[in-house]
């Protein structure tokens, strides 16, 4: 039980057979009180009780439905006994028989008569009955919901009726009377029935609703209405009685005064002898008669006053016979033999008699009057308290329609507003749906076109409104197949492209098609079929599919044809995801054997401390650059391989991308090249102190030859000795620069900020100052500074000025122009002398270690000084060059890296 | 000659290198108490007073200046150099390097492990004598060695 309502309906069906049972029991007991609660009542018939209990268990058992079929069957046949009931029992109405259910089961105290039948019920109850049984086979249908309203509102007002009028209303035939507890047992077995089935409250239309609402109305009206005229009549029947009744009593007060004037009448004549008397009696003889037999006639219903007239009637004849008997004898035999007659006081005693019966018509006549008022009186008076109450439920129930009508009004208003607002709610999503939403009717014309759709495909909505879609924006190739699918659905219901979003291309007004991701939805709007249509431009999601394909497509030729070995691998557990050909010919493991495996799991692995340090740094810095790491390839050899791992997020989880180069050779090369640098390195320096020790102790013999012997020796000899000197001295000499020269190629660079404009400057100074013969004119421009190593720069503008001065030396007016300027982000120097020059031919020579162009009696020199400053220059990213021709003097240039931004921040800084 | 009296200790291998430098040092007059040994080793036994020198030299008496060669047959003149500076008793006294170019390498170690000064030994003689004679000056004249 889920709710209230089946507990409502649970109470009353225990209610209802609280009810049967309690009467059943009043049948076996004889117990008038059980059977009708109020003395004088009908009573509750057997068989309405036992309908009642077979209801409330067959209401039960629905309640504790069980998945029993047995028990399903046992309610049908309940059901089925219950209306059986009823439809016999109407039966025997109808065909006026008796087939002896209605004592089946217990017997009648009461017999039929004509208005009575022995232990049948109300044909009310007999239709209540057949329509529950029926209720009760159709508990819970959908169909059946109308029907179960109707007649169970039905029968509970009917009962609701019937309980207010015999309370109240005494002119309704006994048989169809219900007594109370089959009232109220109805009402509570309809409200049973009812709540039983909560799902079909909500089917029962309002206006169904109000609409039995006033027939219930218009029943209470016509009863009303039934009612009262029977009581109209009531009230003029009384008033008809009064004036039967004095009618009565006139004719019977006017036969009373006639028989007075026959007795007058005849008395007078016969002591007068008067004829006058004698036609006064005459008159009232002859018409006493005709009043009596009006009496008789008013009095025709009631046998007792019958009986009086008639002895009234006879007494009279009496009477006037005793009259004419004495008017005869007095004509006869004169007034004293009348006298005679009269004396015997027959006549008295006939008046008497008669004035006795005539007032006891009277008397009886005014009692029925009073009697006939007082029960008028009291029909009307209870008439008129249930006259009230049905005007008071037609009151309440108009209330409770006129309310209802009003909340279903105030309903049905706010509905229509939710329905309004959601209509524009709908208005709006369709004008500002970031889709075009094209709506079409059956018939494949285009019904609606928001603002979406304008842009999209450039037609305004006025100018395809009406127009069918196969001819605007669907691309000629599917205007067949967007035809004969439309027909296909309309025809079976059936659509392949409904209800999903699939990818096609559209037309716009330019008549260039382009793809569009299209989804479709059939529905129905006014009973007739209508597509709603959502249709995005997807160029771009393709431009960039095609894109990303392409991409992917790139990366994967990158990935296979890359000389380089790359691995894909998953961070978490270091497994391969991927490795590409050159990986699997460096490694030498196949790709199966590396894929879901990790590299320690295939023992490439020898040094793991470093693999670590590769890890570490993946951690912190997500990408390692060219990390040195020995690992073992398949086949045991060891491999030197130059490692860079870059990590990327692939679905989520992290990959490291990791490019591998065999440097195994490589390395075994700069071993090598390490061994023959270190050999050269003890080569120069055995150079630099071996040869030197035998040049020291040639000058060193030779100079103490001149110094200790310079008096014996001619001077042939000291020429000779000179000779030895001057060659020994420039061996000397070349060894010094031979050492500086393979020297520079360790030498470390040690970039500072060096004021190139000072440093030459102060250079000039120092060599003008050492050779204060030197005539030169020195054209020094602006200078920038720059950013090098001072020591070997320095050297760079010592050889290139000293070449400068050397090389010019053989001029006249002697001139050095020193500059600078920007070539290609560098900073170029050059100087520039007006002296020699140089063959332009040999220019490829100029920067060679021990090439010279001059024989060393034009100019001295090793041929080391240009080879260094290359080495220099080249050293610090720079470069050098030359222009010369022969005789007209000679340019040389050298160019360093600009000053960089940052370094000029420095500068700047110190300088303020 | 008395060892412990000695104002220079000259090592050098080469003969001819030594006699230019005992030459260029007797012209100033400065050779007097001079004792040249041809290699590292023996130069230790000299200042330690070991070996051949054991007895008859006193390590309290050490030479006023050391001229050391670099480069020497077994031990070389930076062990020589290495083993006087670590040596509390032979610390102080002043150690001038001898070597044939100012470019070398060893010159700057010989400064890290305590030279005094260096000399490199030019090829031209003219040069060399100069700076023998500017050596002995300043080693033996003008300078104060520690008490």
């Amino acid at each position: 039980m889920k709710n209230k309502l089946p507990i409502v309906s649970f109470v009353a069906a225990l209610v209802t057979m609280g009810i049967g049972i309690f009467v059943m029991i009043g049948w076996f007991i004889h117990n008038d009180f059980m059977r009708m609660l109020v003395p004088g009542q009908v009573k509750m018939k057997f068989n309405v009780a036992s309908g009642f209990v077979l209801s409330s268990i067959v209401l039960l058992l629905y309640h504790f439905r069980e998945k029993n079929k047995i028990w399903s069957y046992v309610s049908i046949l309940l059901s089925v006994i219950v209306s059986l009931i009823g439809l016999l029992t109407l039966a025997e109405y109808i065909f006026g028989i008796n087939i002896g259910i209605d004592e089946f089961f217990v017997k009648d105290e009461l017999r039929t008569t004509a208005i009575y039948y022995a232990g049948r019920m109300s044909p009310l109850s007999a239709i209540n009955l057949l329509l529950i049984g029926i209720g009760l086979l159709l508990l819970n249908k959908e169909k059946a919901a109308a029907f179960q309203f109707f007649y169970l509102f039905g029968i509970a007002f009917v009962s609701l009726l019937m309980l207010i009028s015999f309370n109240f209303i005494a002119d309704i035939p006994t048989y169809i009377g219900l007594a109370i507890h089959v009232a109220i047992g109805f009402i509570t077995l309809s409200i049973a029935i009812w709540f039983a089935q909560p799902e079909l409250q909500a089917k029962i239309s309002f206006e169904r609703k109000l609409f039995t609402g006033f027939i219930a109305i218009i029943i209470l009206i016509v009863l009303l209405s039934v009612f009262s005229s029977y009581y109209s009549d009531k009230r003029i029947s009384t008033s008809r009685l009064v004036e039967h009744t004095n009618n009565i009593l006139s004719e019977a007060g006017q036969t009373l005064s006639l028989t007075k004037d026959i007795e007058s009448g005849g008395r007078g004549y016969i002591i007068t002898g008067d004829s006058d008397y004698l036609e006064y009696f005459t008159i009232a003889k002859n018409n006493i008669f005709s009043h009596v037999k009006k009496l008789k006639e008013l009095t025709a219903d009631n046998p007792a006053q019958q009986v009086r007239i008639d002895s009234l009637s006879a007494l009279i004849t009496k009477r006037i016979d005793f009259s004419l008997q004495c008017i005869q004898l007095t004509n006869d035999k004169g007034f004293e033999a009348a006298r005679a007659l009269m004396d015997t006081r027959m006549g008295k005693f006939y008046t008497d008699k008669i004035r006795k019966v005539t007032s006891a018509i009277q008397q009886e006549e005014n009692d029925l009057l009073i009697q006939r008022q007082k029960e008028n009186n009291k029909s009307i008076v209870s008439f008129n308290r249930a006259f009230f109450i049905f005007l008071g439920c037609v009151f309440i129930l108009l209330v409770i329609i006129l309310f209802s009508i009003r909340n279903n009004f105030a309903f049905r208003r706010k509905a229509e507003k939710q329905i309004k607002e959601s209509e524009e709610q709908i208005q709006t999503i369709f004008r500002a749906a970031p889709d075009a939403v094209v709506v079409i009717d059956s018939e494949g014309k285009i019904t609606k076109w928001n603002s979406m759709s304008e842009t999209l495909f450039g037609w305004s909505a006025d100018e395809v409104l009406g127009k069918p879609l196969s001819e605007t924006i669907i691309p000629h190739r599917y205007r067949e197949a967007h035809k004969k699918g439309m027909k296909h659905f309309l025809k079976t219901g059936e659509g392949p492209v409904l209800g999903k979003a699939i990818e096609i291309q559209a037309l716009n007004k330019n008549n260039i098609e382009f793809d569009v991701a299209l989804s479709i939805s059939p529905t129905i709007v006014n009973e007739k079929h209508v597509f709603i249509g959502f249709i995005r431009d997807i160029t771009e999601r393709k431009k960039a599919e095609e894109k990303l394909k392409e991409s992917e497509e790139k990366f994967q030729k990158t990935f296979q044809a890359s000389a380089a070995g790359i691995s894909i691998t998953r961070l978490s557990n270091a497994t391969y995801l991927d490795v590409n050909d050159a990986f699997v010919k460096m490694t030498g493991y196949a790709k199966e054997e590396l894929i879901g495996h990790t590299s320690v799991e295939q023992g490439m692995i020898i040094n793991f401390e470093r693999r670590e340090k590769i890890l570490q740094q993946i951690r912190e810095h997500g990408s390692v650059k060219n990390f040195e790491i020995t690992v073992r390839n398949k086949s045991g050899k060891m491999l030197e391989v130059l490692t860079s791992v870059e990590t990327i997020l692939l679905n989520g989880e992290k990959y490291a991308i990791n490019i591998i180069y065999d440097i195994t050779e490589r390395k075994k090369a700069e071993r090598e090249l390490e061994a023959v640098n270190e050999e050269l390195e003890a080569f120069t320096y055995s150079v630099s102190h071996d040869l030197r020790a035998p040049l020291r102790g040639i000058i060193g013999f030779i100079a103490m030859l001149e110094e200790d012997y310079s008096s014996k020796l001619d001077d042939e000899a000291k020429r000779i000795t000179s000779v030895i000197k001057d060659n020994t001295l420039r061996m000397g000499l070349l060894i010094d620069d031979l050492l500086a020269f393979s020297r520079m190629g360790k030498q470390e660079i040690l970039k500072t900020r060096i004021d190139t404009q000072i440093m030459v400057k102060e250079m000039i100074d120092g060599l003008v100052q050492q050779n204060k013969e030197l005539v030169i004119s020195w054209d020094i421009r602006p200078l920038p500074p720059v950013n090098a190593d001072i020591n070997t720069i320095r050297q760079v503008w010592i050889n290139l000025i000293s070449n400068a001065i050397k090389y010019s030396g053989n001029k006249e007016n002697q001139r050095i122009e020193i500059g600078a300027f920007n070539q290609e982000g560098q900073t170029a120097f050059f100087i520039k002398d007006n002296g020699v020059g140089f063959d332009e031919q040999y220019k490829s020579k100029l920067f060679k270690v021990f090439q010279r162009l001059h024989s060393t009696e034009e100019f001295e020199g090793t041929g080391v000084g240009l080879a260094l400053v290359e080495k220099i220059v080249s050293k610090h990213g720079g470069k050098v060059w030359a222009e010369g021709e022969v005789n007209k003097g000679a340019i040389f240039y050298f160019s360093l890296p600009a000053e960089d931004i940052e370094q000029k921040q420095k500068s700047l800084y110190h300088e303020s | 000659m008395n060892h412990n009296s000695v104002e220079i200790l000259l090592v050098e291998d080469n003969a001819n290198d030594a006699e230019l430098a005992i030459r260029e040092l007797k012209k100033h007059n400065m050779a007097n108490n001079l004792v040249h040994v041809k290699d590292g080793e023996e130069a230790l036994e000299f200042i330690f007073a070991t070996g051949k020198y054991a007895g008859i030299r006193d390590i309290g008496f050490p030479p006023k200046v050391v001229l050391l060669d670099i480069q020497m047959p077994k031990v070389n003149g930076i062990e020589v150099l290495q083993k006087i500076k670590s040596d509390d008793r032979t610390r102080s006294t002043p150690v001038v390097m001898l070597t044939s170019s100012k470019e070398d390498p060893d010159v700057k170690k010989c400064y890290e492990l305590g030279a005094n000064s260096y000399i490199v030994k030019p090829v031209n003689f003219e040069g060399f004598a100069e700076a023998i004679k500017n050596l002995g000056f300043y080693w033996l004249l003008l300078n104060q060695p520690p008490t």
